[in-house]
Protein backbone atom coordinates (compact mmCIF):
# COMPACT_ATOMS: atom_id res chain seq x y z
CA UNK A 1 0.00 0.00 0.00
CA UNK A 2 0.99 3.62 -0.10
CA UNK A 3 0.92 6.38 2.50
CA UNK A 4 0.45 10.03 1.65
CA UNK A 5 2.70 12.76 3.02
CA UNK A 6 1.30 16.26 2.86
CA UNK A 7 4.42 17.84 1.38
CA UNK A 8 6.22 18.00 -1.96
CA UNK A 9 9.54 16.18 -2.33
CA UNK A 10 10.97 19.51 -3.55
CA UNK A 11 9.26 22.89 -2.97
CA UNK A 12 7.31 24.59 -5.79
CA UNK A 13 6.28 28.23 -5.36
CA UNK A 14 5.70 29.77 -8.80
CA UNK A 15 4.73 33.39 -8.39
CA UNK A 16 4.20 34.40 -12.05
CA UNK A 17 1.67 32.73 -14.31
CA UNK A 18 3.03 31.46 -17.63
CA UNK A 19 0.38 29.75 -19.70
CA UNK A 20 2.70 28.83 -22.57
CA UNK A 21 5.14 27.15 -20.19
CA UNK A 22 2.26 25.20 -18.65
CA UNK A 23 1.36 23.92 -22.12
CA UNK A 24 4.92 22.65 -22.67
CA UNK A 25 5.56 21.43 -19.13
CA UNK A 26 2.45 19.24 -19.05
CA UNK A 27 4.33 16.70 -21.17
CA UNK A 28 6.29 15.70 -18.06
CA UNK A 29 2.90 14.86 -16.53
CA UNK A 30 1.17 13.02 -19.38
CA UNK A 31 3.73 12.61 -22.19
CA UNK A 32 5.56 9.46 -23.33
CA UNK A 33 8.63 10.37 -21.25
CA UNK A 34 6.71 11.95 -18.39
CA UNK A 35 6.59 11.14 -14.70
CA UNK A 36 3.18 9.43 -14.77
CA UNK A 37 4.35 6.99 -17.45
CA UNK A 38 7.54 6.32 -15.48
CA UNK A 39 5.75 5.76 -12.16
CA UNK A 40 3.17 3.39 -13.59
CA UNK A 41 5.68 1.56 -15.81
CA UNK A 42 8.04 0.75 -12.92
CA UNK A 43 5.25 -0.17 -10.52
CA UNK A 44 3.78 -2.41 -13.23
CA UNK A 45 7.10 -4.06 -14.13
CA UNK A 46 8.18 -4.81 -10.56
CA UNK A 47 6.11 -8.00 -10.22
CA UNK A 48 8.28 -9.91 -12.69
CA UNK A 49 11.69 -8.71 -11.54
CA UNK A 50 13.76 -11.84 -10.86
CA UNK A 51 15.24 -11.03 -7.43
CA UNK A 52 14.86 -8.94 -4.28
CA UNK A 53 17.09 -6.12 -5.54
CA UNK A 54 14.94 -5.70 -8.65
CA UNK A 55 11.63 -5.83 -6.80
CA UNK A 56 12.94 -3.25 -4.32
CA UNK A 57 14.42 -0.88 -6.90
CA UNK A 58 11.37 -0.85 -9.19
CA UNK A 59 9.07 -0.31 -6.19
CA UNK A 60 11.18 2.48 -4.74
CA UNK A 61 11.86 4.37 -7.98
CA UNK A 62 8.20 3.95 -8.99
CA UNK A 63 7.20 5.43 -5.64
CA UNK A 64 9.55 8.40 -6.04
CA UNK A 65 8.13 9.00 -9.53
CA UNK A 66 4.68 9.37 -7.95
CA UNK A 67 6.14 12.24 -5.92
CA UNK A 68 7.44 13.71 -9.19
CA UNK A 69 3.97 13.49 -10.74
CA UNK A 70 2.84 15.64 -7.81
CA UNK A 71 5.65 18.18 -8.38
CA UNK A 72 4.87 18.54 -12.12
CA UNK A 73 1.11 18.70 -11.47
CA UNK A 74 1.71 21.43 -8.90
CA UNK A 75 3.84 23.40 -11.37
CA UNK A 76 1.20 23.17 -14.12
CA UNK A 77 -1.53 24.14 -11.64
CA UNK A 78 0.40 27.17 -10.37
CA UNK A 79 1.40 28.34 -13.87
CA UNK A 80 -2.27 28.27 -14.97
CA UNK A 81 -3.95 29.36 -11.75
CA UNK A 82 -4.45 33.04 -12.59
CA UNK A 83 -4.81 32.68 -16.37
CA UNK A 84 -7.85 34.11 -18.15
CA UNK A 85 -9.75 32.19 -20.83
CA UNK A 86 -8.32 34.58 -23.44
CA UNK A 87 -4.77 33.87 -22.28
CA UNK A 88 -5.36 30.14 -22.49
CA UNK A 89 -6.74 30.42 -26.04
CA UNK A 90 -3.79 32.61 -27.03
CA UNK A 91 -1.27 30.10 -25.62
CA UNK A 92 -2.81 27.22 -27.55
CA UNK A 93 -4.77 25.82 -24.60
CA UNK A 94 -8.22 26.73 -25.95
CA UNK A 95 -8.92 23.05 -26.63
CA UNK A 96 -7.80 22.15 -23.13
CA UNK A 97 -10.10 24.79 -21.66
CA UNK A 98 -13.04 23.55 -23.76
CA UNK A 99 -12.54 19.96 -22.59
CA UNK A 100 -11.19 20.37 -19.05
CA UNK A 101 -11.53 24.00 -17.95
CA UNK A 102 -8.69 24.77 -15.55
CA UNK A 103 -8.56 21.12 -14.47
CA UNK A 104 -5.34 19.15 -14.87
CA UNK A 105 -5.31 16.53 -17.61
CA UNK A 106 -2.33 14.31 -18.53
CA UNK A 107 -1.30 15.06 -22.12
CA UNK A 108 1.94 15.74 -23.93
CA UNK A 109 2.95 19.24 -25.07
CA UNK A 110 0.84 18.79 -28.23
CA UNK A 111 -2.30 17.87 -26.29
CA UNK A 112 -2.08 14.13 -27.08
CA UNK A 113 -3.69 12.33 -24.11
CA UNK A 114 -1.77 9.91 -21.88
CA UNK A 115 -1.96 6.27 -22.95
CA UNK A 116 -1.03 2.98 -21.25
CA UNK A 117 1.10 2.19 -24.32
CA UNK A 118 3.76 4.19 -22.45
CA UNK A 119 4.02 1.31 -19.93
CA UNK A 120 6.16 -0.69 -22.38
CA UNK A 121 6.43 -3.92 -20.38
CA UNK A 122 7.81 -7.16 -21.84
CA UNK A 123 8.21 -9.30 -18.71
CA UNK A 124 11.88 -9.77 -19.66
CA UNK A 125 14.01 -8.08 -16.99
CA UNK A 126 16.85 -7.10 -19.35
CA UNK A 127 14.47 -5.63 -21.94
CA UNK A 128 12.45 -3.84 -19.26
CA UNK A 129 15.53 -2.37 -17.57
CA UNK A 130 16.93 -1.19 -20.91
CA UNK A 131 13.55 0.41 -21.62
CA UNK A 132 13.75 2.17 -18.25
CA UNK A 133 17.33 3.34 -18.79
CA UNK A 134 16.28 4.85 -22.13
CA UNK A 135 13.20 6.39 -20.52
CA UNK A 136 15.34 8.10 -17.87
CA UNK A 137 17.66 9.51 -20.55
CA UNK A 138 14.72 10.74 -22.63
CA UNK A 139 13.15 12.38 -19.59
CA UNK A 140 16.49 14.06 -18.80
CA UNK A 141 16.67 15.40 -22.38
CA UNK A 142 13.09 16.72 -22.18
CA UNK A 143 13.92 18.47 -18.89
CA UNK A 144 16.85 20.17 -20.64
CA UNK A 145 14.56 21.25 -23.50
CA UNK A 146 12.12 22.68 -20.97
CA UNK A 147 14.91 24.47 -19.06
CA UNK A 148 15.83 26.18 -22.34
CA UNK A 149 12.25 27.48 -22.67
CA UNK A 150 12.03 29.57 -19.47
CA UNK A 151 14.03 32.15 -17.49
CA UNK A 152 11.89 31.92 -14.35
CA UNK A 153 13.99 30.59 -11.42
CA UNK A 154 10.76 29.48 -9.70
CA UNK A 155 10.33 27.05 -12.62
CA UNK A 156 14.00 26.26 -13.27
CA UNK A 157 14.81 25.15 -9.71
CA UNK A 158 12.35 22.22 -9.58
CA UNK A 159 13.17 21.29 -13.20
CA UNK A 160 16.85 21.16 -12.28
CA UNK A 161 16.08 18.95 -9.27
CA UNK A 162 13.90 16.59 -11.31
CA UNK A 163 16.49 16.38 -14.10
CA UNK A 164 19.12 15.29 -11.59
CA UNK A 165 16.80 12.53 -10.34
CA UNK A 166 16.69 11.09 -13.88
CA UNK A 167 20.48 10.74 -13.72
CA UNK A 168 20.32 8.86 -10.41
CA UNK A 169 17.50 6.60 -11.58
CA UNK A 170 19.38 5.84 -14.80
CA UNK A 171 22.47 4.90 -12.77
CA UNK A 172 20.54 2.57 -10.45
CA UNK A 173 18.72 0.86 -13.33
CA UNK A 174 22.07 0.43 -15.11
CA UNK A 175 23.69 -1.10 -12.01
CA UNK A 176 20.86 -3.60 -11.78
CA UNK A 177 20.88 -4.23 -15.53
CA UNK A 178 24.64 -4.86 -15.59
CA UNK A 179 24.41 -7.25 -12.66
CA UNK A 180 21.57 -9.20 -14.30
CA UNK A 181 23.55 -9.38 -17.56
CA UNK A 182 26.58 -10.68 -15.72
CA UNK A 183 24.50 -13.26 -13.87
CA UNK A 184 22.84 -14.30 -17.13
CA UNK A 185 19.28 -13.46 -16.01
CA UNK B 1 15.46 -8.89 6.55
CA UNK B 2 16.36 -10.39 3.24
CA UNK B 3 19.54 -12.37 2.91
CA UNK B 4 20.84 -10.97 -0.35
CA UNK B 5 23.63 -13.50 -0.60
CA UNK B 6 20.93 -16.03 -1.49
CA UNK B 7 20.06 -13.98 -4.57
CA UNK B 8 23.41 -14.66 -6.18
CA UNK B 9 24.44 -17.52 -8.38
CA UNK B 10 26.76 -19.35 -5.98
CA UNK B 11 28.46 -21.21 -8.84
CA UNK B 12 30.04 -17.99 -10.14
CA UNK B 13 32.36 -17.47 -7.18
CA UNK B 14 32.73 -14.54 -4.81
CA UNK B 15 34.51 -12.14 -7.15
CA UNK B 16 31.68 -11.65 -9.56
CA UNK B 17 29.09 -11.72 -6.85
CA UNK B 18 30.38 -9.34 -4.20
CA UNK B 19 33.12 -7.13 -5.61
CA UNK B 20 31.18 -5.66 -8.49
CA UNK B 21 30.67 -2.11 -7.24
CA UNK B 22 33.89 -1.59 -5.34
CA UNK B 23 35.71 -0.03 -8.31
CA UNK B 24 33.01 2.65 -8.60
CA UNK B 25 33.27 5.12 -5.72
CA UNK B 26 30.02 6.85 -4.77
CA UNK B 27 30.81 9.26 -1.96
CA UNK B 28 28.13 11.24 -0.16
CA UNK B 29 27.78 15.00 0.04
CA UNK B 30 25.97 16.50 3.08
CA UNK B 31 22.18 16.37 3.05
CA UNK B 32 21.67 20.13 2.68
CA UNK B 33 23.73 20.37 -0.50
CA UNK B 34 22.51 17.00 -1.75
CA UNK B 35 18.90 18.12 -1.44
CA UNK B 36 19.28 21.31 -3.47
CA UNK B 37 21.31 19.39 -6.05
CA UNK B 38 18.77 16.56 -6.21
CA UNK B 39 21.68 14.13 -5.86
CA UNK B 40 23.51 12.90 -2.75
CA UNK B 41 26.45 11.41 -4.64
CA UNK B 42 29.50 13.49 -5.58
CA UNK B 43 30.61 11.33 -8.49
CA UNK B 44 27.12 11.14 -10.01
CA UNK B 45 26.34 14.86 -9.86
CA UNK B 46 26.01 16.10 -13.44
CA UNK B 47 24.56 19.63 -13.56
CA UNK B 48 22.98 21.32 -16.56
CA UNK B 49 23.10 25.08 -16.97
CA UNK B 50 23.61 26.90 -14.69
CA UNK B 51 26.16 24.75 -12.95
CA UNK B 52 25.39 26.18 -9.50
CA UNK B 53 22.32 24.58 -7.90
CA UNK B 54 19.37 26.83 -7.10
CA UNK B 55 19.39 28.03 -3.47
CA UNK B 56 16.10 27.74 -1.64
CA UNK B 57 14.67 31.01 -0.33
CA UNK B 58 11.88 30.12 2.10
CA UNK B 59 9.63 33.10 2.87
CA UNK B 60 8.18 31.78 6.13
CA UNK B 61 9.40 29.88 9.16
CA UNK B 62 7.00 27.09 8.26
CA UNK B 63 8.55 26.73 4.81
CA UNK B 64 12.10 26.83 6.26
CA UNK B 65 11.27 24.06 8.73
CA UNK B 66 9.49 22.06 6.05
CA UNK B 67 12.65 22.28 3.94
CA UNK B 68 14.57 20.55 6.76
CA UNK B 69 11.97 17.77 6.72
CA UNK B 70 12.32 17.58 2.93
CA UNK B 71 16.11 17.54 3.19
CA UNK B 72 16.26 14.45 5.41
CA UNK B 73 13.41 12.80 3.51
CA UNK B 74 15.42 13.28 0.34
CA UNK B 75 18.64 11.91 1.85
CA UNK B 76 16.71 8.75 2.79
CA UNK B 77 15.14 8.44 -0.68
CA UNK B 78 18.49 8.68 -2.42
CA UNK B 79 20.29 6.37 0.03
CA UNK B 80 17.44 3.86 -0.22
CA UNK B 81 17.86 3.59 -4.01
CA UNK B 82 21.64 3.22 -3.60
CA UNK B 83 21.22 0.51 -0.95
CA UNK B 84 18.77 -1.41 -3.16
CA UNK B 85 21.67 -2.09 -5.54
CA UNK B 86 24.44 -2.04 -2.86
CA UNK B 87 22.84 -3.92 0.06
CA UNK B 88 26.20 -4.82 1.64
CA UNK B 89 27.48 -1.26 2.16
CA UNK B 90 27.58 -1.10 5.97
CA UNK B 91 28.74 2.53 6.10
CA UNK B 92 25.84 3.77 3.97
CA UNK B 93 23.37 1.77 6.08
CA UNK B 94 24.74 3.63 9.13
CA UNK B 95 24.31 6.98 7.38
CA UNK B 96 20.77 6.01 6.35
CA UNK B 97 19.87 5.36 9.97
CA UNK B 98 21.45 8.61 11.16
CA UNK B 99 19.31 10.57 8.68
CA UNK B 100 16.30 8.53 9.71
CA UNK B 101 16.77 9.67 13.33
CA UNK B 102 17.19 13.29 12.20
CA UNK B 103 14.07 13.07 10.06
CA UNK B 104 12.01 11.86 13.03
CA UNK B 105 13.29 14.78 15.11
CA UNK B 106 12.58 17.54 12.57
CA UNK B 107 9.23 15.99 11.60
CA UNK B 108 8.14 15.96 15.23
CA UNK B 109 9.31 19.55 15.68
CA UNK B 110 7.50 20.66 12.52
CA UNK B 111 4.25 18.84 13.34
CA UNK B 112 4.19 20.14 16.93
CA UNK B 113 4.10 23.68 15.52
CA UNK B 114 2.37 23.41 12.15
CA UNK B 115 0.24 20.30 12.27
CA UNK B 116 0.34 16.77 10.83
CA UNK B 117 2.22 15.87 7.65
CA UNK B 118 0.86 12.33 7.52
CA UNK B 119 -1.87 10.18 9.02
CA UNK B 120 0.80 8.46 11.16
CA UNK B 121 1.39 11.76 12.95
CA UNK B 122 1.10 12.08 16.72
CA UNK B 123 -0.59 15.43 16.19
CA UNK B 124 -4.03 14.29 15.02
CA UNK B 125 -5.56 14.18 18.47
CA UNK B 126 -7.22 17.61 18.34
CA UNK B 127 -10.62 19.09 17.50
CA UNK B 128 -11.65 19.88 14.81
CA UNK B 129 -9.91 17.29 12.60
CA UNK B 130 -6.38 18.69 12.04
CA UNK B 131 -5.70 16.88 8.74
CA UNK B 132 -7.83 19.33 6.74
CA UNK B 133 -6.63 22.48 8.50
CA UNK B 134 -3.09 22.60 7.06
CA UNK B 135 -2.14 23.74 3.52
CA UNK B 136 -2.06 21.30 0.59
CA UNK B 137 1.29 20.88 -1.17
CA UNK B 138 0.20 22.48 -4.46
CA UNK B 139 -0.75 25.77 -2.83
CA UNK B 140 1.76 28.62 -3.21
CA UNK B 141 3.32 29.30 0.20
Amino acid sequence: MWKYEKKLEYPVNIRNKDVKMAKFLVTQYGGANGELAAALRYLNQRYTMPDEKGKALLTDIGTEELAHVEIISTMVYQLLKDATVEEMIEAGLGGHFAEHGKGLYPTDANGVPFTVKYFSTTGDPIADLQENMAAEQKARAVYENLMNMTNDPDVLAPLSFLRQREIIHFTRFKELHDEYKERGL
Amino acid sequence: MYNYSNCYDQTKGPDQNTLRFIDQPQTLINSQEGFIRGNMFNELYDPYLPTEPYRLTPQTEREAMLNKVREYTFALIDLNLYLDTHPNDVEKIKVFNQYSTQLRQVTNEFESRFGPLSLSSEYLNSYPWAWISTPWPWEVM
